[in-house]
């Protein structure tokens, strides 16, 4: 016999059921994006799409809970699959997070794809397999699986992105999300071969045992720490790799920039720290140099540019690669205070940035998006909520106080202090300023009186959208106590209590 | 470590040579006289009729991503084949849980009309 077949195969059912519910969250998901398919498929044409959005929710909420069980019951943390994925507390927040994303999405997304007549179903099940992918990122535990949720988010917002079919705007941007995205994949993939060369495993935990600090002055190591970090530059949009993002912003259709925005961010987050903080964390100088200037980068350019937009998408893309800047502070800083910090950034970040796209949506018509400065015109009397909600947003994301904006700030930035990055912190706050500019600019013809006097609709879903992320924007804030242990225990696996 | 390459070097000069001296060969001793027809590209010895770069229609675009991604999921199949008696019960089951989800996927494309030409 040869070796293959002697091979002892001593995978039992105890540790088949251990391993699956550590992935519990991702497992419950793609159970019901499985059940959404064949509800596409046997239900009647104008039943559908109400029928799977209610499956989208479900799925979300039933994803949700059970990483909320999970959580409180405090059964995570083992290694499954031989070290491929693990449903450890930092996997646990993403689900969370992202299960919270993904009804938020669905619910604003509704009412849009049927106002612009597209196709509902298929819509959310792209939805529902890129927040898979966003949980297998947030779960894995090796290069491998890695990947694997890198693509299976990646490819299902290209879809998303193009999801217009008879715009032209709409299939540019998933082009030139496809090839920028396919591009950054390539460089992820050299530098995790590389990585894999170096250390003969591609099990996390494992790498960060096998590259100590002797490891530093291998330069085949360091080009692979490069590579990998060029690629996830590109992913969470940080500048000088930020190039694809405002015109895919702009060119894709409004809900899928709200969620791409926030989902791809907190995803690529959430891999950076898994790969750098977690796998790499003797070398530590060589990726934080990188990082550094990554973030310096991005605080600049991001703040400059949005500054001469005349569309919204593109501001918000723009504000979107300088927050990547901010939060890259918290990644760099380390320690627990720094990757809690991140955390707490990304989940309050969901809600604001979520939230503005959420107006923004609003304002389309039937025939396309409406994102210039003059749709805002009047909103005050058009929509009172949405303009209070609407400035309610836009200070937080500039980081006015008592919103969770100056909160996640103040976290990111003190944590940077403390390990010591006070340049970096400095030039965020100058940057921090600038960046009031812009966002109170949105403000203006929100608030300036105005002839326009059409009402802006809103589906009570969309209205549910708003008034959660507003209320979230500030309550976070003025009592940021629970999110900030929340995130202190999801960072406990990478940087240790 | 590295004299155990000797070998291939040695190995991989004689290919090179070998190949050049009889390319080398046949460009000086054989006898040269073109004409159209023998310069033509060789397609099984059939007469082309028109021109190699023309409009293909998309749709063996998505004939061939449908054949790629079954292809690749059935080669999961062999590995599994072999070791079916070890891995028991618990085997049989993934497996079907495997195609289950394949399943899924054909019906998808099948109803959506994937699978149609026109």
């Amino acid at each position: 016999m040869s070796p293959l077949l002697t091979v002892d195969l001593t995978y039992t059912w105890s540790q088949a059921l251990a391993d699956l519910s550590q992935i519990a969250a991702v497992a419950t998901l793609t159970g019901f994006f499985l059940f959404a398919i064949v509800v596409d498929l046997v239900l009647p044409k104008h039943r559908r799409g109400g029928a799977v959005a209610m499956t989208a929710v479900t799925g979300f909420a039933f994803a949700l809970a059970t990483a909320a069980y999970r959580w409180v019951y405090g059964q995570g943390g083992a290694s499954a699959y031989h070290g491929f994925a693990t449903g450890d507390n930092f996997a646990l927040f993403f689900e969370i997070l992202f299960a919270t994303l993904g009804i938020l999405t669905v619910a604003l997304s509704h009412s849009y794809v049927r106002k612009r007549g597209l196709l509902e179903s298929e819509f959310h099940i792209l939805i529902m397999a890129a927040v898979i992918g966003m949980m297998v990122l947030g779960s894995a535990t090796s290069l491998v699986t890695v990947f694997l949720g890198l693509e299976l988010l990646s490819i299902a917002l290209y879809i998303a992105c193009g999801f217009v079919r008879t715009e032209s705007r709409s299939q540019e941007a998933a082009a030139k999300y496809l090839l920028v995205g396919g591009f950054a994949s390539a460089f992820v993939l050299y530098g995790m071969a590389l990585i894999y060369g170096g250390a003969g495993t591609t099990v996390i935990p494992e790498i960060a045992k096998r590259l100590d600090a002797t490891s530093s002055g291998n330069p085949l190591i360091i080009l692979g720490i490069v590579l990998m970090g060029v690629g996830f530059a590109f992913k969470v949009s940080a500048a000088p790799f930020h190039m694809w993002t405002p015109d895919v912003y702009q060119g894709a259709p409004l809900p899928v920039t709200a969620f791409m925005s926030v989902g791809t961010k907190a995803a690529a987050f959430a891999m950076i720290v898994r790969v750098f903080s977690g796998g790499l964390p003797h070398l530590a100088p060589e990726w934080q140099a990188l990082l550094a200037f990554v973030a310096a980068t991005s605080m600049v350019v991001g703040n400059l540019m949005a500054i001469a937009q005349t569309s919204l998408k593109r501001l918000l893309a723009y504000s979107g690669v300088a927050q990547a800047g901010y939060i890259l502070i918290g990644v760099i800083a380390g320690g627990q205070s720094g990757l809690s910090a991140v955390l707490y950034y990304l989940f309050v970040y969901m809600f604001m940035n979520f939230g503005a796209f959420a107006v923004i949506t609003l304002l389309a018509g039937p025939e396309g998006d409406r994102d210039r400065f003059s749709d805002l015109e009047g909103l005050a009397r058009r929509n009172p909520v949405m303009a209070v909600l609407m400035s309610v947003f836009m200070l937080s994301l500039a980081g006015f106080p008592p919103s969770v904006g100056f909160f996640g700030k103040l976290f990111l930035f003190t944590a940077g202090v403390s390990a010591g990055y006070t340049w970096l912190v400095v030039l965020a706050v100058i940057m921090s300023v600038v960046s009031v500019f812009y966002y109170v600019r949105v403000l203006v013809p929100v608030w300036t009186a105005s002839a326009r006097t059409d009402r802006v609709p809103a589906s009570i879903s969309s209205q549910g959208v708003l008034w959660l992320s507003g209320v979230a924007s500030v309550a976070l804030g003025v009592y940021p106590t629970t999110v900030l242990l929340l995130g202190q225990l999801g960072a406990n696996p990478i940087s240790g209590p | 470590m590295l004299e155990s390459y000797v070998p291939l070097l040695i190995f991989v000069l004689i290919v090179l040579g070998l190949l050049g001296a009889l390319v080398t060969l046949s460009f000086v001793l054989g006898p040269s006289k073109p004409y159209k027809a023998k310069l033509n590209p060789y397609e099984s010895g059939i007469v082309p009729d028109s021109p190699a770069h023309r409009r293909m229609s998309v749709r063996f675009y998505l004939t061939a991503m449908l054949f790629i991604i079954f292809d690749v999921e059935a080669v999961f199949f062999y590995p599994w084949a072999v070791l079916l008696r070890q891995l028991k019960w618990f085997g049989l089951i993934e497996m079907g849980v495997f195609m289950g989800i394949l399943l899924v996927a054909l019906a998808h494309i099948w109803r959506k009309g994937g699978l149609e030409w026109d």
